[in-house]
């Protein structure tokens, strides 16, 4: 295995601010890599040094061996991205940005492979490209994106929560589309995103991010116990020692007429024959939230190191702030 | 109404810096011409011999104004009344545009029309803010005037002038912000506007009829058809009417009625000009980034373009009368070559001068394509094209390779067009004039690099430091002399340093000067580029 993406030690200071602080990623070739973390935590960031849009402030970065920031365009010949936030000219259409994409990226647009896969591409995101990109919405913003980014074939996808914006339907046909790429091409993908269940299925490995530093890497089976489903039920009449005899069972508490335990995602089938000859009532089943796993797992970081907790979007977080500054 | 008294406080709170700096601007500029015209023209003597250059000489007639009298007063108006006015209308017609369309297209006003307050609601305060701002601009630019010694009424006649010709453009502006779906459109709509009424008084101007005193003229009846006119008909400190100012507002006030027509029966964020469909594909032009940037850029770079052309066209038309006019006195011929810069003849004289004005509106095209690079940078569509195999220099050679070649093309059309209108008198002129044209290239190229050199230092400085360019460019090149500003300010404007007429004496070395600097500062500021972060703020 040849290694893609190879950051060691990343930062990135604005300022004062910290936007990156010793980030380490690797990413193989052939691998759907999930890039985890809440707004703010420094994907974006991370993402343009890649691509060599902003250069880095310390630690080392390199894509295919080669510095990003010194040979930006040589490595862009290999790069195919979508940006977070889409930005198009306004008065262009969209078929004409997603052909001017590809023609910057060296692509002959008169070329029958490139028409078929555009034309396929169109057809399955369901896009008018005639429309002007000021009248499209979010949703279709970023449809021009991603069919830019998928009408010319690429070594590695850089994709930017993706995506944002898109229906279920579309969704769909975007995970379609990176099965088919990472399948059929055997291209890497770097794929960023706040929502879990995307990266579950697509990815095979993931790096979870938080402030700047990566705080878990790995497979997802290695990353199975960060994903803990949480169960709760009325506590009237129940044994509390039994509940905590139940194999698989973790932090068990009782309170507020109700007891709530987590368990491992992949046991909970295990857990609920138990729980019925307990005779439990009004039982509720929460699956992992990445906001939850946040939460959990690093709300201690979280409070010691004097951060308010309001939850991965909430706009109040220092992170948000930064990256409101950092546009 | 309470919406429209919240929204109101709100928007003067938005607009506070930016009402001061208009105020300001208007205050001061009226203070500092007046004074230095109190400094250079002191006496009636001396006005008087200027005067009557002026009303022998159309094109100065057209460019300046139809005077009225030698007194203090009747000389300021002559010289910048027109001018006055002309900032007083782009200032409404951008203020009614950035408040109602440009609200509207970024979908601000979703969120405002969503509320208890009404869809007209925006539009009522932009009329209101509209009237509280061209009061200060005519209360302080009165007291202004005033401060240097000015008479009183005449001064207050000049600020309801300002005001009012100011408030029929700002309906002007509203109308064409209804019609386009776009601020872009609708500001080109609103320029194109002022610039026909602009261009109407001049030409009412340069027909007028003189009295047989030399220094009094009325201008031909084309200067009631424009608000610039009836504005200037007020006759401050001469006439000193209020009558012609109703006429703006009642010019205004139908505009405006027509406004809120025309919204009352569209949707919000809808234009009257629809968003016509685009092609389903890129045609063969747009392939890399030099053919993104004049996609770009073509609107606004043919709108200058086309500013300079007809510039260059007004050259030939006054030229020819200016020929037979200073030809049957040669002490006037001697007069007006002087007051020109001296040397060669009176037409070439006279090619000179029109052309650097010509060069002053190319620079505002190349100056506009340097900050649509730094546009492209904060919209986020840089970020799209470096992505790709488009290597930062190539993507700014792009904006620099567009901007230089776009200048040169319209300055070769205007010297060919100024060339040709005077062909009939004589020949030997298109050349000349094609020539004198191109000399204007590198103080163009000196406005665009300084401009490049913000984007690649200072990056967020770019548009201010291009715009400030621009504005100190026209201060120095057009009224320099007339402000007798002494000779090393006038210097720091790149125009100042073109090669002149007659070419067979022309200095050339100013050329070479700025060809050399305009390159190392671009070529500095490519350097620098590429060593920054792209940055969005």
């Amino acid at each position: 295995m040849t290694t893609v993406i190879e950051a060691i030690g990343l930062e990135k200071r604005f300022g004062r601010t910290r936007a990156l602080d010793g980030l380490d990623l690797h990413v193989e070739q052939g691998e759907v890599h999930g890039f985890l973390g809440p707004n703010g935590a420094g994907k974006s960031t991370t993402i343009r040094i890649l691509l060599g849009l902003i250069q880095r402030s310390g630690g080392s970065a390199s894509v295919f061996g080669r510095d990003p920031w010194a040979q930006a365009a040589a490595l862009h010949e290999r790069i195919a991205y979508v940006p977070g936030d889409v930005a198009l000219w306004p008065n262009l259409s969209g078929g004409e940005v997603i052909d001017l994409i590809a023609r910057l990226r060296g692509t002959d647009t008169k070329a029958a492979t490139y028409r078929d896969r555009r034309q396929r591409l169109i057809e399955a995101f369901q896009f008018d490209p005639r429309k002007k990109a000021r009248s499209y919405s979010k949703g279709n913003r970023q449809k021009v994106a991603l069919i830019a980014a998928f009408a010319t074939p690429a070594e590695l996808y850089i994709l930017d929560e993706p995506t944002s914006g898109l229906d279920p339907v579309m969704e769909a046909v975007f995970t379609d589309e990176i099965q088919r790429i990472a399948k059929d091409d055997g291209a890497s993908i770097l794929l960023s995103s706040h929502i879990l269940s995307e990266v579950e299925a697509l990815c095979d490995r993931v790096t979870i991010i938080r402030a700047g530093t990566a705080v878990e890497s790995g497979s997802l089976a290695e990353l199975r116990h960060l994903t803990r489903t949480e169960i709760a039920f009325a506590s009237d009449g129940i044994d509390e020692v039994a509940v905590r005899a139940v194999p698989g069972v973790h932090d068990v508490t009782v309170g507020t007429g109700r007891v709530r335990f987590t368990v491992d995602s992949s046991e909970v089938a295990g857990v609920l024959p138990r729980l019925g000859e307990l005779r439990v009532q009004s039982l509720t089943v929460a699956p992992p939230s990445l906001e939850e796993l946040f939460l959990r797992h690093y709300g201690d970081e979280i409070t010691a190191s004097d951060v308010p907790v309001a939850g991965p979007n909430a706009p109040t977080s220092p992170d948000a702030k930064f990256e409101a500054q950092s546009r | 109404m309470s919406a429209v008294g919240t929204l109101l406080r709100f928007r003067l709170r938005r607009d506070r810096v930016l009402v001061i700096v208009w105020v300001v601007v208007f205050a001061l500029s009226a203070l500092f011409v007046a004074a230095a015209l109190v400094q250079t023209y002191g006496t009636a003597s001396e006005r008087f011999a200027v005067t009557k250059v002026l009303s022998i000489d159309p094109s100065l007639l057209a460019l300046r104004g139809a005077p009225d009298g030698t007194s203090r007063g009747a000389f300021y108006i002559v010289e910048i009344g027109s001018y006055l006015m002309l900032m007083v209308a782009f200032m409404n017609s951008f203020l009614a545009v950035r408040h109602t369309r440009a609200d509207e297209e970024l979908g601000r006003t979703e969120l405002v029309v969503a509320t208890r307050a009404g869809r007209g609601a925006s539009t009522v305060v932009t009329i209101i803010h509209a009237i509280i701002l061209n009061a200060l601009v005519a209360v302080f630019t009165a007291l202004a005037m005033i401060a240097v010694g000015y008479g009183a009424g005449g001064s207050f006649v000049l600020g309801w002038a300002l005001a009012t010709t100011g408030i029929a453009f700002f309906g002007t502006g509203l109308l064409m912000a209804q019609i386009f779906s776009t601020s872009r459109a609708a500001n080109g709509w609103g320029s194109a506007i002022i610039g026909i009424a602009w261009v109407l008084n001049a030409a009412a101007n340069a027909g007028a009829t003189i009295a047989k005193d030399g220094v009094h003229a009325t201008p031909s009846a084309a200067v009631w058809f424009t608000p610039i006119g009836w504005g200037l008909r007020s006759r401050p400190y001469t006439g000193d009417l209020l009558w012609p100012g109703l006429i703006s507002i009642a010019f205004a006030a139908v505009v405006i009625a027509g406004s809120f027509a025309l919204q009352a029966s569209r949707d919000t964020a809808a234009g009257l000009v629809g968003a016509r469909r685009g092609r389903a594909g890129a045609s063969g032009a747009l392939a890399g980034p030099v053919g993104l940037v004049w996609r770009l850029q073509r609107g606004s770079i043919i709108g200058w373009g086309v500013g300079a052309v007809l510039g260059a066209g007004l050259i030939g038309g006054l030229g020819k009368t200016l020929q037979d006019a200073v030809g049957s006195n040669p002490q006037l011929s001697k007069a007006v070559e002087e007051m020109s810069g001296g040397g060669g003849t009176v037409l070439e004289s006279f090619i000179g001068i029109m052309m650097s004005l010509v060069g002053l509106l190319v620079a505002g095209a190349a100056i506009q394509t340097m900050i649509r690079m730094r546009q492209e940078e904060v919209a986020g569509m840089a970020e799209a094209v470096l992505a790709t195999r488009v290597s930062r220099l190539r993507w700014y050679l792009a904006f620099v390779a567009v901007a230089i070649v776009a200048s040169a093309v319209i300055l070769f059309l205007a010297g060919l067009i100024a060339g040709l209108t005077l062909a009939n008198v004589d020949a030997s002129l298109v050349g000349q004039s094609i020539v004198l044209a191109l000399a204007q290239l590198p103080a163009v190229a000196v406005y665009l690099a300084v401009t490049a050199l913000a984007f690649g230092l200072v990056p967020v400085a770019t548009t201010p430091v291009g715009w400030t360019l621009f504005g100190i460019g026209i201060v120095l090149g057009e009224f320099g002399s007339l402000l007798g500003l002494p000779d090393w300010v006038r210097q720091i404007a790149p125009t100042d340093h073109t090669a002149l007429a007659p070419l067979a004496r022309a200095d050339w070395s100013g050329t070479w000067v700025m060809s050399l600097i305009a390159v190392a500062v671009v070529a500095a500021s490519a350097l620098a580029f590429r060593r920054r972060n792209l940055t969005t703020v």
